[in-house]
């Protein structure tokens, strides 16, 4: 697994994720364009991967904060498949999407034609974490004032997570993207962040900043393809090797399909 | 309309062509704009605190650029220093480097863990992230090479004549640069003030990236304009009118300061 | 008749052999881009030396090595009894601690400041002595104007009058008279022409006749040295 990225690589992936120009360039006939939230951007990765490796076609991975990336998408970016950590978006993108999602109606030479829509692709859940040079914290520190506490902004998933989880926290910055958090807290700029799961089992600068377990309310992943050549790929995702990567990764995975 | 006529047309429609260019998103802007619910969306808090926070940033990145800029400026036209040309090069390097790059360094530099920042606070309890102070010198930081710019090359195109006649009448160095130099100089620090005003006031990457981003405190326009698009495109509309107004307030009763004048 | 300010009045001493001793005493090299300036020069109170030559001769490069803003790569510049310049940093005095006045070839008159305070912008002047020299000069209705509202004479004037209202020992004057209307020259030269109350004065000119009127002396430079100067 991936771990421990220097501090100055997180940066510069915060940089790549505010201009959602981040790409890993594979060699393939036709490429695939797929949008991800900036908290899948390690797993995204592996399994971009795998796939180019199974089916020979390249990926060219966008990653990004998820509200960003859907008015890319909305605004007629070239996706051909989106990774969302807000299911929601997906709604929003309905015009983009080639049609109705799949009926009794569908017969084989319309099959792909048809959108490949995965909702519950994975889980995350948040976590608040700490500098691991820092000291342990205790729960009630979340609403101690002198500490610099960061999180992500309103419309962001992780925010409105973190929202809905914590209610009003004396919150210091409210970063575009949880990436964002990391890369405070990787710094020890921050003394507690709250953060994906996944962030802190992947990065050895970041820990929980006091024991918790997998709690909800908490993020759920949804999958969608925006054109015809995205759907294998996006089927590719409930595969159970994808799940496997899912779970190395410290995501909880989607139910088998 | 009779085209005058030294100007041949090639150049006239090469030239209509870049208004239109420089145009055109400000009249789309203005087109999207909810000019019915308007007054609604600028009395929102949101707003109102946004607007706060960057006169309160800009204005005082002004006057810092000011008391920092001006004395530098003087140095680099009139004194030999040794590297001359390379100190010339370090300042202006925060207009070539892209913003958040520029965020980044000033947070290893002034940040709580940063070379000089983790200092700061040990000795003095100060930190600079996530405050309007920190704001400040993110804006400072990207504003003052603009000011340095155009103020030496004005003195650069001004020459030491005056001040060497000056000298020989009797003034000491001192009363030569308050009689001679800055009253002359002040058209130019006029132009380099409203060009690092308006720079200050429209930064973004340095701002999210050193300062952070808190409504009220560190939240300037920009920051709120790119919150506000992905969530509430209105209010995003809103706020880049606002922006465009506060500079045009600023910029457009001023201009016979800092535009060249017929 | 113009008259023309009180200058600095020589030293009496009446237990000294009274022999006046030079204002200004020269005699050194100085170096600006290809011109080399070699010069051995006394100028006596009172006294007004022309300097004629050829364009490039050096004729500026010495005013402005007298005034301080061109230093001497060795010799020594003498002005009244303290060395002023001996080629060294130590003993390098600048130009706003010597008592000179400098009117340039082109003028350069402060645009920004009336012309009544270009006239008295030195430290050295007094209000007495800038209105007489507004008179001498017949600038008295320009005071409060600026210097682009004044004609090309009318400037002269002012350079000369702000010039000689710092009260110097030494005045140097480069080309006061080329292009001026013949009313501006006259008075100029009037107040130049008060041998009891001028300035030991440089004057550098193209104009021989304007040399032979006033000049008590003339030297002829070229190629940075005086004609009858053994090279180096």
């Amino acid at each position: 697994m991936w771990t421990h990225p220097p501090s100055g690589a997180i940066l510069l992936a915060v940089v790549a994720s505010m201009v959602a120009a981040g790409c890993t360039e594979v060699p393939g006939d036709t490429a695939l364009t797929v949008f991800v939230a900036s908290s899948l951007t390690d797993v995204a990765a592996d399994l971009t991967d795998e796939w180019t490796s199974t089916s020979g076609v390249g990926v060219e991975l966008v990653v990004g904060g998820s509200n960003h990336l859907a008015a890319q998408v909305r605004d007629g970016a070239p996706a051909d498949a989106f990774l969302t950590a807000d299911a929601e978006l997906l709604d929003d993108l309905q015009h983009r999407l080639l049609a109705k999602p799949v009926t009794d109606q569908t017969t084989d030479w319309m099959a792909d034609r048809v959108p490949t829509i995965i909702h519950d692709l994975a889980i995350n859940h948040l976590v608040v974490a700490r500098p691991t040079a820092g000291p342990e914290r205790r729960p009630a520190d979340l609403r101690d004032p002198s500490l610099v506490l960061v999180a992500c902004a309103a419309g962001v998933p992780c925010g409105d997570a973190a929202a809905a989880r914590f209610g009003d926290l004396p919150i210091d910055s409210f970063e575009p993207s949880a990436r964002a958090v990391v890369a405070r807290l990787a710094l020890d700029e921050a003394d507690l962040g709250i953060v994906y799961a996944t962030d802190v089992a992947a990065h050895t600068g970041l820990a929980q900043a006091w024991p918790q377990k997998p709690t909800c309310p908490c993020i759920t992943y949804a999958a969608a393809s925006l054109s015809p050549s995205g759907n294998p790929f996006v089927a590719f995702l409930t595969s159970d090797r994808a799940r496997q990567i899912l779970t190395e990764h410290g995501f909880a995975a989607g139910p088998p399909r | 309309m009779t085209r005058p006529p030294n100007a041949p047309r090639s150049v006239l429609v090469v030239a209509a062509l870049a208004v239109a260019f420089l145009t055109l998103p400000v009249l789309a802007l203005l087109q999207r704009a909810p000019w019915s619910g308007l007054a609604d969306l600028l009395r929102r808090r949101e707003v109102v605190e946004a607007l706060g926070v960057s006169l309160l940033v800009s204005l005082t990145a002004a006057g810092i650029v000011l008391v920092l800029g001006t004395p530098l400026a003087w140095v680099l036209a009139r004194v030999d220093v040794p590297f001359r040309r390379l100190v010339r090069t370090l300042v202006v390097l925060p207009m070539v480097l892209p913003p958040v790059v520029g965020g980044t360094a000033l947070l290893f530099a002034l940040g709580r863990r940063g070379l000089v920042g983790q200092w700061l606070e040990r000795w003095f309890d100060v930190t600079l992230p996530f405050t309007t102070a920190g704001a400040v010198v993110a804006a400072t930081f990207v504003a003052l090479p603009f000011y340095v710019i155009t103020v030496e090359g004005a003195l650069r195109t001004s020459g030491e004549d005056l001040e060497q006649v000056a000298s020989t009448l009797g003034a000491d160095p001192l009363t030569v640069l308050r009689r001679i130099t800055l009253p002359r100089l002040i058209p130019a620090m006029g132009a380099g003030l409203a060009l690092a005003w308006a720079r200050a006031l429209g930064e973004f990457g340095a701002t999210i990236t050193f300062a952070g981003n808190l409504p009220g405190r560190t939240r300037t326009l920009p920051l709120a304009t790119f919150q506000a698009l992905e969530s509430d495109p209105e209010a995003a509309v809103a706020l880049s009118l606002v922006l465009l107004a506060v500079s045009l307030a600023v910029l457009l009763p001023t201009r016979h300061r800092w535009l060249p004048t017929r | 008749m113009s008259t023309m300010p009180p200058g600095p009045k020589p030293d009496p001493r009446p237990d000294r052999e009274s022999s006046p001793e030079p204002v200004l005493k020269l005699d050194g090299t100085a170096t600006v881009g290809d011109l080399v300036l070699r010069v051995a020069l006394e100028v006596m109170p009172g006294e007004l030396v022309a300097v004629v030559g050829p364009n490039g001769a050096g004729k500026t490069t010495l005013l402005r090595l007298l005034a301080g803003l061109v230093r001497l790569n060795d010799g020594r510049l003498d002005l009244g009894r303290r060395t002023v310049d001996d080629g060294s940093d130590r003993g390098f005095i600048p130009a706003h601690s010597r008592q000179i006045g400098w009117v340039p070839q082109d003028r350069l008159l402060f645009d920004h400041l009336t012309v009544a305070a270009n006239v008295g912008f030195s430290p050295r002047s007094t209000p007495d002595r800038v209105d007489s020299l507004l008179t001498a000069l017949h600038l008295q209705d320009l005071a409060g104007r600026r210097p682009n509202e004044c004609s090309g004479g009318q400037a002269q004037r002012v350079a000369v009058a702000r010039a000689l209202a710092a009260n110097p020992d030494l005045l140097l004057l480069d080309e006061p008279s080329t292009a001026l209307d013949a009313g501006s020259r006259r008075r100029i030269h009037a107040l130049l022409g008060d041998r009891d109350r001028r300035p030991a004065t440089l004057l550098v000119t193209h104009d021989p006749a304007e040399a032979a009127d006033l000049a008590d002396r003339v030297l002829d430079l070229t190629a940075g040295r005086i004609a009858g100067t053994p090279p180096l």
